[in-house]
């Protein structure tokens, strides 16, 4: 995800945060604001399959903010309300009741509307409501009802739950989240008196009922890099029609999916080799009793590769570089025109999941998440990777490509290459 | 010197798989990484004479030695051929090596026999110490034209030459080579004069059949025999927790070689010559073989 990192921007209309692609209803998790849940992202007047857009109201004023302590990745959304009449802000697929254009959230019947908020004071709290439209109709609840503001939580951001069953309004059942128009709405009742009054919300999802006994749903594809098909076997191939000296990608990739409410548990998705002996941390074979290794690397991305955006080409060659100031080795994108983007990061064994060139990189976890807080964590991808924060990455489908040293011909190599995800 | 002669050996392939045993986990999913390089991987070789003044290509394929640029004694006197060789090697694949040796036991001009046919080829002293005795075994390096038996007792008439070769990064014509030392001094290669480069190695040409101990220590091709005769080999994985991706091209056995081309003077110690006299050698190979 790209975030252009100005301070403040101002935005009057409306904005659009798509889904990538289609089937995101239905998931254990359905990002509604978020920077790390499956395929939401930030783009202006743009639809997708179950595109969710916001519409501020009635003198609602909305701000994409950067700045201030952001709880979840590197975005929050600030409202200022109106202090001469009630307004409001309605986050959805349609701002009206039209059920033609309502979606089916019936999946998420009991279980749970979770979103981040933060208060500049408690005062003005007691006109705020959280809503939701349904079925044509709209219900909505005191925000002092679902979370309490006292000294010791004012300014500081708040983990919110509200249950979408009848345990929160009568309106929510199983027919009417059939017909959902609005999946989170902000309203105030009255014209706020204190004009510095705000109110900030991020990582707003739908969790469907049972997942916080529940693992979540993680799942590992192998597809074809040629036209993103998916693949039968267990192998990844480097060709060796076009063997040459250097870096090479595989033919295959890696899609990843966990699908899990990651606010109840501690997870890490890992790659690494298992050969049994961290020298071999990529594929291998032996020729007259000497080791010779075709050293792996891998590389994550929420976008298939290669693509090309506003902050240039992001390819799949890889070479090295050293950085001479620490004196360790790295792998960059040969074919970006940034000399500094170097999402690759070296396979490590196994037999031992430590000692990276850079020490301050983890170069076996993919993502993960620590329970009880709203850190997360990923790959370090480098200056203009989409996944450059350090915010949650769950719920979301990561794309893991693979590349190897290719420089000894005459043998054929092999290796255990393993993905897993750990979880308490 | 006489002849060069180049030759290719069929190759041989040797694969050798490896595996290992899943870690615990709470999920895991392997797959198992496959590249069949089998046939792939690129190997060229070349050897190419030419003359050291002027640089200019060698025909008749002969390292020459100017009879007018040594003096006959018998002291040490190592001396620079006329001629060198460009050697360039592209290999990528594993267990290929390029060898140099001489077979001069094939020869038919450079074998000196005794009266009754035995082929002798160098002086040595018996265990006692006290007098030279021929043996009957093959010489390294420049053989001397089919002589005629020679008696015991009669001074170490030498048989042969020993020739030590380079292998340097840089054309270098103004080379030395101190054969106590075993050091070659070579300049930079760039015509300033005040950059020398010096490299330490004991490199001669060697007879696969030399009986001398201290050129057969079982390395050498093809039987096992014959010191310091592997030119050129790949350079050899570099392991992966190196986290290196960059490999040698080519093991040259040379610190001052680093890239895919070397050059190769050679030099004889012309000690002990008979006047009148032809040295030379027309079972010199270079052959690239996988292993």
């Amino acid at each position: 995800m790209y975030i252009n990192k100005s301070l403040l921007i101002l935005l009057f209309l409306f904005f659009v945060i798509c889904s990538a692609y289609a089937g995101n209803i239905g998931r254990n998790v359905y990002g509604v604001y978020s920077e790390s849940l499956t395929g939401v992202n930030f783009d202006t007047h743009t639809y997708c399959d179950d595109s969710v857009r916001m519409w501020p109201d009635n003198g609602m004023v909305i701000s994409s903010m950067t700045t201030g302590g952001v709880e979840e990745g590197l975005v929050y959304v600030r409202c200022k309300f109106s202090t001469s009449a009630a307004c409001w802000l309605t986050l959805g697929f349609v701002n009206s009741s039209n059920e033609s254009q309502a979606k089916d959230m019936s999946a998420y019947h009991n279980g749970t509307l979770k979103f981040l908020v933060r208060v500049s004071s408690g005062a003005e709290c007691a006109s705020i409501y959280i809503g939701l439209t349904l079925n044509g109709n709209t219900f909505f609840k005191p925000l002092n009802d679902l979370v309490g503001f006292s000294s010791n939580t004012i300014n500081k951001w708040q983990e919110v739950s509200m249950a979408l069953s009848s345990t929160t309004s009568s309106t929510i059942n199983y027919d009417n989240l059939g017909k959902t128009s609005s999946l989170f709405s902000i309203s105030s009742t009255r014209a706020i008196n204190d004009s510095s009054f705000s109110l900030d919300f991020d990582y707003i999802r739908w969790v469907k009922p049972n997942t916080t006994t529940d693992p979540g749903d993680f799942s590992v594809k192998l597809k074809n890099l040629s036209n993103n098909s998916d693949v039968s076997t267990s192998s990844i191939t480097w060709s060796s029609t076009t063997f040459q000296q250097g870096w090479r990608v595989a033919e295959q990739f890696l899609e990843i999916d966990y699908d899990v409410d990651s606010s109840t548990r501690n997870w890490n998705v890992k790659l690494y080799t298992n050969n049994g002996n961290k020298l071999r941390n990529g594929l291998y074979a032996i020729n007259n009793g000497k080791d010779y290794v075709m050293t792996m690397c891998w590389r994550a991305s929420e976008k298939a590769l290669p693509y090309t955006d506003y902050n240039g080409a992001h390819t799949l060659y890889i070479a090295q570089g050293h950085n001479s100031t620490d004196d360790y080795d790295y792998l960059y994108d040969s074919g970006s025109s940034s000399t500094v983007f170097a999402p690759w990061l070296y396979m490590q064994d196994l037999s031992t999941l430590e000692g990276a060139p850079d020490k301050d990189k983890d170069y076996s976890t993919v993502m993960g998440h620590k329970k009880g807080g709203n850190s997360g964590y990923h790959a370090y991808s480098g200056k203009y990777d989409d996944v450059s924060y350090n915010g949650y990455y769950s719920g979301s489908k990561v794309n893991l490509y693979l590349g190897a040293n290719c420089d000894v011909g005459g043998l054929k190599y092999e290796g255990n290459i393993v993905v897993a995800l750990e979880y308490e | 010197m006489r002849k060069i002669r180049s030759l290719v050996v069929a190759f041989v392939a040797m694969l050798v798989l490896g595996g290992s045993v899943f870690a615990s986990s709470i999920s895991t999913t392997t797959y198992i990484g496959v590249a069949d390089f089998t046939n792939a991987g690129t190997v060229t070789f070349s050897f190419v004479l030419k003359n050291v003044s002027g640089n200019g290509n060698v025909a008749d394929k002969t390292i020459r030695w100017s009879t007018a640029a040594f003096n006959i004694g018998s002291n040490d006197n190592w001396v620079r051929a006329d001629q060198y060789a460009v050697v360039t090697a592209k290999i990528e694949k594993a267990g290929v090596n390029v060898y140099m040796y001489q077979t001069n036991l094939n020869s038919t001009n450079y074998k000196p026999k005794n009266s009754s046919g035995t082929v002798l080829y160098r002086g040595n002293y018996v265990s006692s110490g006290t007098a030279w005795v021929w043996v009957s075994s093959a010489a390294s390096g420049l053989v001397r034209q089919n002589i005629k038996y020679e008696s015991a007792n009669s001074g170490d008439y030498r048989c042969y030459i020993p020739i030590a070769y380079s292998l340097v990064a840089k054309s270098s014509p103004t080379i030395t080579f101190d054969g106590t030392d075993r050091i070659w001094t070579r300049t930079d290669g760039t015509g300033a004069a005040a950059s020398t480069i010096a490299v330490r190695t004991d490199r001669f040409l060697c007879d696969v059949a030399d009986s001398s101990a201290a050129k057969t220590d079982g390395k050498g091709y093809p039987n096992g025999k014959g010191h310091y005769t592997k030119i050129a080999s790949f350079g050899g994985p570099v392991f992966g927790s190196d986290y290196k991706a960059n490999q040698e091209p080519i093991d040259w056995g040379s610190a001052d070689v680093q890239d895919n081309t070397a050059y190769m003077y050679f030099f004889g110690n012309f000690k002990n010559i008979m006047g009148k006299d032809v040295y030379g050698t027309d079972q010199l190979h270079v052959v690239q073989v996988t292993e």
